[in-house]
């Protein structure tokens, strides 16, 4: 407070010389205006009216700069073509129905497959912001997912550290290895934004008695946006068994184990985000679902459940990361918690068997990393950390007045805040626009408008990616072959669809069975099968661009 | 942390999951239990009846079917089978067509009893085939199984032998002999047929039937995978497709189709939508064959492409017309006169397929027996009478009773279907 208080009357007696038109103004200072000279004050020499504790350091303003330009990029992503558009679906039959369905309500084929859905809430909340803001509204609550997850991780590299080199160090490991899977919107990412805030708080150097509420509560909202909950409980319990293993190595005692403090409070704490997570509509009969979800044997088909290997790029990624952690555990001063290895190579482990899982192992990685790093960097390069812990942040209202203007650009100039701001244009063309930029290159927007023009009839078959995108922007009544939830198609579907789309030798067997008059494919993965109904004589192709083609019977099954 | 603190949480902790456990629905909870186990919990069905549901036959047409001709078709398709290497595909035809109850004077001619015998007694089974063949009858860990497939000792289709044993008219506590002598009972085997019922496998024409036969009232039920499964997904299921493909050119869906349509008509096991949706695909069916019947009275394998049909007809052969024409008398025996074809259609079949089955010699109707037995089912139903009665009666009437072909065409290839 005393630096502050010179400081103001060093400003007072400055601005009183100004004004008695004192010569200590340097001339560059002086305007001539219309022949009169108009002195300019000196900014520093300004009292900061702005309270003390709302001044922010020049380095606010730096991760100000930094964190915004990471918002405006993360705002302009483009959302991919499949999973989301399922969830909006699914969000609008549960707002339509006023219920969560339980069977399969979207995919006739799958008419009577049991429903858990463990994303209701994300997928309700949506379709709640999508029709009041549209498109730009999601692109907000993905930058917001991933912000929420930057931010969580940011604060617990600041308990450590006030470098910003270090810390972005920790915040690449989590963007590179995670990239891929981070670049679908999905109720997954409102999940791993549950997954850092939790970690980050539980991971904490002081408990605050609101973790007791605030870890519960998360945990509740969590089991409806997400079932990946239960990777939650995994942390928790990994923290709470290192912890004790961390005292059994110093004490050699059991009972010292269970007298530990932190040791308990994790334990409760874990026991009462299980209780939280049975706030869903659910009940217990989450926890098999979600076992039975990952087990579907449907899922083997797919890319992102095949394990991990080092042809993907998640996988080069993470192999650097493993490596890099490797080499700073050798070096680091730091003590290592039994929770760390019993974390990283659980989940690393876990990343491996399926490549969905590696989302779940970066942000433990970015903090051990990070921690680590700085651990290392701090003995090594040991007087210029003293150098720097010894100057004093400058704190200023300036900082802070740049800081929310800079915010306010950041926001102002992303999709959803131009869309706040002015509304979405009023003429076609341009909001197509908007929306065409809004959506991945991917995207079937012209098939869909064709099929709005002519609209399919009977069971349609659709690639595996596009299904949601029919099924959320095609003519209400089309009947889709499936969309991207795949646990939900039943086996013997599956495997049909694999026949067909794959152009296996029963192709056309298969679509007569099954009564299909039309279909919608994409280039992309199914160019085989478009070649095939090019040359076939009992189909004709009916449109086709850049992305994919819509082909019609010639003589239509009708039952 | 408090000590007490700390033991309330965990009482709370356990007392809360043992309510969880306890309000959670039985799916929920047959969840849990599969998840914990590994193997699928299947809910037990209930089922209210000891005895299948008839469909009753609706039409007397002795204009069409004259005694004597039924009488003569019925000579030729009866179950005159030898007994070593017996495949269980003609004795489920035969019981199917005959029903349990049949009797004949002929002591080598198979009866109702024997041919259930066969089927649902192991020991019966193996006196036709030997101890390194694959039985009909399994004892599977989840219940009683029938096996099917491509190997002669097995059923054909998948739950064709449940079918025809309840259209035959078996009871539920009926025993049934298993290899390992555990004991069981027909109930079993319609239980495990719930179990391992899958909807979109490639047939469930007969699944269809014998659940219709067997489950009304109950109008929904669970599969093992937790699917929930209606007569309104069956309907649908049957539905589905080219109308062509199936077994029998796709005939046993529209069979089991009118099944179901008639037991809703009793028992109200369809929703309003799909009985209508029903009714409108036999009617299209019925619209399709009448167009595609050609001038001989018989129907081809291409009937779905209706007018078509005539116009650029499929070398068919004779069994072709055989499975099309016996087929969709035998559907529309019991079907509504609405969905009926003209009266004349229907009349001209039944004079092709009646003459065509005198023709055929005895090894011809052996190697063809499946698709014959239909034409004698469907010819008994077109006068409200079912072989086994008609039979009986004739036999009594005349004792000596013996049909002798039209005339003799040399031996077929055999064609299995």
């Amino acid at each position: 407070m005393s630096n502050a208080k010179s400081s103001s009357a060093e400003s007072a007696q400055s601005i009183s010389s100004v004004d008695s038109g004192s010569s200590d103004i340097p001339d560059s200072d002086v305007e001539q205006v219309a022949g009169t000279s108009v002195e300019t004050p000196d900014a520093d020499m300004l009292e900061d009216r702005v309270p003390e504790w709302a001044q922010l350091s020049r380095k606010a303003v730096i991760w100000t700069v930094i964190l915004g330009i990471l918002w405006m990029v993360l705002s302009y992503h483009q959302l991919w073509h499949t999973d989301i558009w399922g969830h909006l679906s699914y969000g609008r039959v549960i707002v339509e129905q006023k219920q969560i369905p339980a069977t399969e309500p979207l995919m006739p084929l799958s008419e009577g497959v049991p429903m858990v859905d463990t994303a209701w809430l994300a997928q309700v909340v949506g379709f709640f912001i999508h029709s009041q803001w549209g498109v730009a509204s999601l692109q907000f609550l993905y930058a917001s997912s991933i912000f929420i997850c930057v931010i969580a991780l940011l604060l617990r590299f600041r308990e450590k550290t006030d470098s910003i080199a270090v810390s972005l160090i920790g915040l690449v490991v989590f963007g590179l290895v995670a990239y891929k899977s981070l670049a679908i919107i999905r109720p997954q990412l409102a999940g791993l934004a549950c997954y850092v805030v939790m970690f980050s708080l539980v991971t904490r150097n002081k408990w605050h008695r609101s973790f007791w509420v605030i870890l519960p509560l998360l945990f509740a909202f969590w089991a409806n946006v997400h079932g990946s909950f239960l990777l939650g409980f995994a942390v928790l319990g990994a923290l709470c068994l290192g912890r004790g293993l961390d005292i059994y190595r110093h004490t050699k005692s059991f009972k010292a184990i269970a007298a530990d403090p932190k040791t308990q409070r994790l334990f409760v704490i874990t026991e009462l985000a299980i209780l939280a997570t049975l706030l869903n509509p659910y009940g217990i009969g989450i926890y098999p679902a979600i076992h039975a979800i990952s087990h579907n044997p449907n899922l083997a088909n797919l890319v992102e459940w095949d394990p991990l290997t080092l042809r993907m790029v998640h996988g080069k990624a993470m192999a650097v990361a493993s490596i890099v952690l490797i080499i700073l555990y050798r070096l680091t001063p730091r003590r290592v918690s039994f929770a760390e290895p019993i974390l990283l190579i659980g989940l690393g482990l876990l990343a491996m068997w399926s490549v969905r899982m590696v989302i779940w192992w970066t942000p433990i990685a970015a903090l051990y990393t990070f921690l680590h790093l700085n651990a290392v960097l701090k003995k090594y390069l040991k007087s210029q950390q003293e150098q720097e812990q010894a100057e004093q942040p400058t704190r200023s209202g300036l900082n802070t007045v740049v800081t929310i203007g800079l915010a306010w650009i950041f926001f102002a100039y992303t999709p959803f805040g131009t869309i706040m701001l002015h509304g979405y244009p009023k003429d076609a063309a341009k909001y197509k626009r908007i929306y065409r930029r809004s959506v991945s290159p991917q995207t079937p927007f012209e098939i869909t408008n064709y099929l709005h023009d002519h609209q399919p009839q009977g069971l349609v078959f659709n690639s595996y990616e596009w299904g949601d995108y029919l099924l959320w922007a095609g003519p209400a009544n089309m009947k889709i072959f499936l969309n991207s939830h795949a646990h939900l198609v039943p086996r013997d579907i599956w495997l049909d669809y694999l026949h067909i789309a794959n152009a296996s030798s029963a192709w056309r067997d298969k679509l007569d069975r099954y009564g299909v008059n039309t279909v919608i494919i994409d280039h992309q993965y199914r160019s085989r099968l478009i070649r095939e109904m090019k040359n076939d004589t009992d189909w004709k192709l009916e449109y086709e661009d850049n992305l994919g083609a819509i082909f019609l019977r010639k003589i239509p099954i009708l039952n | 942390m408090n000590r007490n603190l700390f033991w309330a949480v965990q009482f709370v902790f356990v007392i809360t999951f043992i309510a969880a456990f306890s309000l959670a629905p039985s799916e929920a909870k047959r969840l849990i239990k599969q998840e914990i186990t590994g193997k699928p919990v299947v809910e037990t069905i209930e089922i209210t009846r000891t005895e299948p549901i008839k469909i009753a036959p609706l039409y007397d047409r002795p204009e069409m079917v004259c005694d004597e001709d039924l009488a003569a078709v019925l000579w030729q398709v009866r179950p005159k089978f030898k007994r070593k290497g017996l495949r269980p595909n003609l004795v489920e035809h035969a019981i199917r067509t005959w029903s349990k109850d049949a009797v004949f004077l002929d002591p080598d001619v198979l009866s109702g009893k024997d041919l259930e015998k066969f089927l649902l007694d192991n020991s019966t089974f193996m006196l036709s085939w030997d101890e390194k063949s694959m039985p009909l009858l399994e004892d599977r860990k989840e219940g009683i199984g029938v096996n099917w497939g491509r190997v002669r000792s097995i059923s054909v289709h998948h739950d064709h032998m449940l079918a025809c044993v309840t259209e035959a008219g078996v009871h539920l506590d009926e025993p049934v002999f298993l290899p390992t002598q555990r004991q069981a009972t027909v109930k079993n085997i319609v239980q495990e047929s719930l179990r391992d019922f899958k909807l979109d496998e490639r047939e469930t024409a007969w699944t269809a039937m014998a659940f219709g036969l067997w489950l009304p009232p109950t109008k929904q039920w669970r599969s093992a995978d937790g699917r929930l499964m209606s007569f309104d997904l069956l309907a649908e299921r049957l539905i589905r497709g080219r109308l062509e493909k199936g077994v029998c050119s796709g005939t046993h869906r529209v069979y089991s189709l009118i099944l179901l349509w008639r037991l809703d008509e009793e028992f109200d096991i369809l929703s309003d939508p799909i009985q209508k949706r029903v009714y409108d695909h036999l009617a299209y069916v019925r619209d399709l064959i009448t167009a595609s019947q050609f001038e001989d009275g018989h129907w081809p394998s291409n009937w779905d492409d209706g007018a078509r049909a005539l116009t650029d007809p499929r070398s068919d052969e004779l069994k072709d017309k055989v499975i099309a024409t016996g087929h969709h008398l035998e559907w529309l025996a019991i079907a509504p006169q609405e969905l009926h074809p003209p009266r004349e259609q229907i009349e001209k079949a039944a004079r092709w397929i009646i003459k065509t089955t005198k023709e055929q010699s005895e090894e011809e109707i052996f190697l063809r027996y499946t698709f014959f037995s239909h034409v004698g089912s469907a010819l008994a139903l077109w006068r409200k009478t079912n072989p086994s009665d008609f039979w009986r009666q004739w036999q009594q009437k005349y004792p000596d009773y013996k049909f002798k072909p039209a005339k003799m065409v040399p031996e077929p290839v055999e064609i299995q279907r």
